[in-house]
C-alpha cells in the first residue's frame, strides 16, 4: 500500500511539473510601441501584439519600423527589441543573459571599457546632428496627410484620405496629384476641404506595380505641401481575403455600424488606410454621431500618425 | 625617537586635516580657482556610487507589480475615461501623479474626472508639502481641487533635489519617506503610500528605519532609448494602449498602477516636463540630459519597498571617523617611508595612493553591490589624495620652520 501511495504521489508530482511547464512562457511584453504583431505557434496569421501578452518559444515576433518592444524573460531579466523585422522568440531567449556576474568582473570590465574607449576619430564621424529642425511632414507649416508615414498599405478599391492644414491657414482649396512609380502623373484633382477620395478601379489609376505616389498642395501656395506619400498594395493580399470574405458573409457592408466593424478588422490586420476609409464612410453616413469621430481619432493616435492636443 | 615618531604622525595628521579644511572651506567658498576648475565643476554633482548605478549595477530583474500609465496631454475627460477603463480590472491601488488644481471651463470633463476618481476603490493622489523659508518649517500642503481628492488618500510627491523650481535641471538620489507638518500631521511619501497597499508591513518596516532621508535603490526606467542601461523594467501603457484596450487585463489586477506623465507619447525624448537626472544616467560625470520621469522614480521607490531592497548608509560622524582613522594610518605609513626611504618617498607614496584610490572605490562598489550599503568614502578619498604631498609640506616647511637648524638651512648659501 505504501509503495502504491509513493508511486501515485510521484506520478501526480511529475504530472504537475509537466503541466506547469506546459503553462509556462518565455517572455512577457512589458512595453509595446508601434504596429507590432505576434504569430503564435500553429496560427495562420499574426495578431496585434498587446502589452502584457505572453510569448512562447515557437512564436514569432514581428516588429514594425520604429518599433520598441520591451520584453521580460521568465527569469525576470529584460530585453529590448528595436529593429524592425521578424524574430523567433527562441532566438531572443538565447540573447538573455540570466547568469549573475561578480562585482569584480563588472568593475574590471568597466575599467577596461574606460581604458579602451575611443573617441570618434575625426569630424567626419561627428556630423550626425544638424543645427536645424525638420518640417517636411507634420510640421506647423506643412500639410499632414493622416495616414501612416511608413507602410501605408491599401487593400480595398477605394481610399478616403484626410489631411490637416497648417495652423492659421484659411485657404480651403487643394490640388491632389497621384503619380505612378515612373513619376508620371496619372491623376490630378482640385478639391475643396481636407479630404479626397481615390478610386483605384478607374482606368488611369490602375498600375501593375501596385504603388501610387500622392501629393497634396495648397492651391494658392504650392510651397505648402504634404510631400510625396506612397500608397501600396500589401505584400501578401491573399492573407486578408479569407478573413474579409468571412466577415462580409456575416456583416452587411452598407450600414455605419458595419463600416466600424470592417474598420476594426482592417486595423487589426495593419491596413490602417482601409480602416480610416471605413470609419470615414461611417462618418459620412451619420455625420452627427460623435463616437465615429472619436474612433477615427483613436485609430490615428493608436497608430502613431498624430497625437491630438486636448482642445482638438 | 619612538615617541618623536608618533608625535610627528599625530601632528602630521592634524596638519593635513587643517589643510583639508582650508581647501574645502576657504578656497572652495572664495571660488578663487573656480575659473580654472571646469573638472571640479563637472565632478561637483557626482558621487562615486553614481558609477555603480550607471555602469556597474548588474542587470536587475523587472518588477511586474507596478504598471505605469502615461496620461500624456490627455484632457481631464480623457484621463477620466482612462481611470475608468483601468480601474475595472481591479488594481490594488491607483496612484495619480498629477495635480488638478482648479475647475476648468470644461465642466463636463471635471465632472467625468470626479466621477471616475470617486469610483476607484483605493486611490492615492499626490500633494506637495510647502516649505516656509521664514519659519524654516513645512507648514502647508498643496492638494488638487477638493472635487477630485475626497475619495483619495493624500501622499506627497516632493523629491530631494537641488532645484528651486520644477523646471530646473534636477538630480534625484534620495527622498524623504515621511515628514511632519507644523500641525503635527504625519505625511507619507507617494511611493511609500502606494507600496503600503500591496505590503503594509513592508512599508511600515521601511518607515520604522526612522531615516530622515532614504537613498533610492534604482531598478530601471521605461522606454528611454539608452538614457540609462536599464530602460525596460516596468509595464508601461500609453494613452492609445488604454483607449484601444491594447493590453492584457491581468497585468492590472492586484497591481500598483501609477497614472503619470511619461511624455507626449511613450518614448518621447523631447519632453522635459517632470523629468529628472538619476544615478542610472549613462553619463555619470557632467550630466545635462535628464533620463527619468517623476512617475518612474515613484515606481522605483515602490519596487525598493516591495522588494525590501533598502539602502543603508553612513551617518556624517561615521564618515568623519573613517576619514580620521584612514588618514592617521596613511600618515603613519608615509612618515615611516619619509624617514627610512627618503629617496623613494615620492614614487612609493604616489603608487600607494593610486592603489588605495582604486581599492577604496572598489570597496565602495562592493559594499553597494553585496550589502546595499552606500559607503560614502569621499572624505577618506580626499584625505588619501592629499596625504602624500601634504605630509611633505608638513615635514619640509612646517616642521623645519619650527627648528633652528631648519631655518638656518633655508637662508644658508651653499656652493652648487
Amino acid at each position: 500500500m505504501r509503495k502504491f501511495v509513493s508511486i501515485a504521489f510521484t506520478a501526480v508530482f511529475l504530472f504537475a511539473v509537466g503541466f506547469a511547464n506546459a503553462q509556462g512562457y518565455t517572455f512577457r511584453v512589458l512595453a509595446n510601441k508601434g504596429q507590432n504583431k505576434v504569430k503564435k505557434v500553429g496560427a495562420a496569421t499574426p495578431v496585434a501584439l498587446k502589452t502584457g501578452a505572453t510569448l512562447s518559444d515557437g512564436d514569432q515576433l514581428i516588429a514594425s519600423q520604429g518599433a520598441y518592444i520591451g520584453l521580460m524573460h521568465k527569469s525576470g531579466k529584460t530585453l529590448e527589441v528595436k529593429a524592425a523585422g521578424t524574430k523567433k522568440v527562441s532566438d531572443l531567449a538565447k540573447m538573455v543573459n540570466t547568469q549573475k556576474t561578480s562585482v569584480s568582473s563588472r568593475y574590471a570590465n568597466f575599467l577596461s571599457d574606460k581604458m579602451n574607449e575611443k573617441e570618434k576619430p575625426n569630424y567626419r564621424a561627428r556630423l550626425n546632428a544638424t543645427g536645424a529642425v525638420s518640417r517636411a511632414l507634420a510640421g506647423d507649416e506643412q500639410i499632414q496627410v493622416l495616414i501612416p508615414s511608413e507602410d501605408a498599405s491599401i487593400f480595398g478599391d477605394k481610399a478616403i484620405l484626410n489631411w490637416d492644414s497648417p495652423e492659421g491657414m484659411e485657404e480651403n482649396a487643394f490640388i491632389v496629384t497621384v503619380k505612378n512609380i515612373f513619376d508620371e502623373e496619372i491623376m490630378k484633382e482640385e478639391v475643396t476641404g481636407n479630404s479626397v477620395e481615390l478610386d483605384f478601379t478607374q482606368t488611369q489609376m490602375q498600375t501593375e506595380e501596385g504603388l501610387w505616389i500622392v501629393n497634396v498642395k495648397a492651391k494658392e501656395n504650392i510651397d505648402v505641401s504634404s510631400g510625396d506619400i506612397a500608397l501600396k498594395r500589401p505584400d501578401n493580399s491573399a492573407q486578408f481575403e479569407e478573413g474579409l470574405n468571412a466577415l462580409k458573409a456575416e456583416v452587411s457592408e452598407n450600414s455605419p455600424l458595419s463600416k466600424v466593424i470592417f474598420a476594426s478588422f482592417y486595423e487589426e490586420n495593419g491596413l490602417i488606410v482601409d480602416a480610416l476609409t471605413a470609419v470615414e464612410e461611417a462618418i459620412q453616413m451619420n455625420p452627427d454621431v460623435d463616437d465615429f469621430k472619436i474612433l477615427k481619432k483613436d485609430i490615428i493616435e493608436r497608430n502613431g500618425i498624430k497625437v491630438y492636443k486636448e482642445e482638438e | 625617537m619612538f615617541k618623536r615618531f608618533w608625535l610627528d604622525v599625530i601632528l602630521g595628521t592634524i596638519f593635513i586635516m587643517a589643510l583639508m579644511l582650508f581647501v574645502g572651506t576657504v578656497i572652495s567658498n572664495a571660488k578663487v580657482f573656480d575659473i580654472f576648475d571646469p573638472i571640479g565643476d563637472a565632478l561637483g554633482d557626482m558621487e562615486f556610487t553614481d558609477i555603480y548605478f550607471s555602469q556597474i549595477l548588474d542587470d536587475p530583474v523587472a518588477d511586474d507589480r507596478v504598471v505605469l500609465v502615461n496620461i500624456g496631454l490627455e484632457s481631464r475627460a480623457g484621463i477620466a475615461m482612462m481611470v475608468d477603463s483601468i480601474s475595472q480590472h481591479n488594481p490594488a491601488v491607483i496612484g495619480v501623479d498629477s495635480f488638478f488644481d482648479f475647475p476648468k471651463e470644461d465642466t463636463l470633463g471635471d465632472m467625468m474626472l470626479m466621477d471616475a476618481l470617486s469610483k476607484v476603490e483605493n486611490l492615492v493622489m499626490v500633494t506637495k508639502i510647502l516649505y516656509n523659508p521664514e519659519t524654516d518649517e513645512f507648514d502647508s500642503v498643496h492638494m488638487s481641487w477638493p472635487w477630485f481628492t475626497f475619495n483619495a488618500a493624500p501622499a506627497f510627491a516632493n523629491l530631494d533635489t537641488e532645484a528651486d523650481v520644477q523646471e530646473d535641471l534636477k538630480m534625484c538620489r534620495q527622498f524623504v519617506p515621511q515628514m511632519k507638518t507644523t500641525d503635527g500631521e504625519n505625511q507619507i511619501a507617494f511611493g511609500v503610500s502606494l507600496a503600503s497597499y500591496l505590503d503594509s508591513a513592508g512599508a511600515q518596516k521601511f518607515l520604522d528605519r526612522g531615516n530622515e532621508l532614504e537613498v533610492i535603490n534604482y531598478r530601471g526606467n521605461v522606454i528611454d532609448y539608452g538614457a540609462t542601461k536599464f530602460g525596460n523594467k516596468y509595464y508601461a501603457l500609453d494613452v492609445s494602449d488604454v483607449f484601444g484596450s491594447n493590453y492584457v487585463p491581468e497585468i492590472i489586477e492586484g497591481k500598483v498602477v501609477i497614472f503619470c506623465y511619461l511624455g507626449k507619447y511613450l518614448g518621447d525624448r523631447e519632453s522635459f516636463e517632470d523629468k529628472f537626472i538619476t544615478p542610472l544616467n549613462n553619463t555619470y560625470v557632467g550630466r545635462a540630459f535628464p533620463d527619468m520621469y517623476g512617475g518612474v522614480i515613484h515606481a522605483n521607490i515602490v519596487s525598493m519597498i516591495l522588494n525590501e531592497d533598502f539602502i543603508f548608509y553612513l551617518k556624517e560622524w561615521q564618515k568623519w571617523t573613517l576619514m580620521v582613522v584612514g588618514l592617521f594610518l596613511n600618515i603613519m605609513m608615509f612618515s615611516w617611508i619619509y624617514k627610512k626611504l627618503p629617496k623613494w618617498y615620492d614614487g612609493i607614496t604616489k603608487l600607494i595612493q593610486l592603489v588605495q584610490f582604486v581599492g577604496l572605490v572598489y570597496v565602495m562598489i562592493y559594499m553597494m553591490d553585496i550589502y546595499s550599503f552606500k559607503l560614502d568614502l569621499t572624505l577618506l578619498l580626499f584625505a588619501v589624495a592629499i596625504s602624500g604631498d601634504g605630509l611633505e609640506v608638513f615635514y619640509g616647511v612646517v616642521k623645519n620652520s619650527f627648528s633652528k637648524e631648519g631655518r638656518k638651512e633655508l637662508f644658508r648659501v651653499s656652493k652648487l
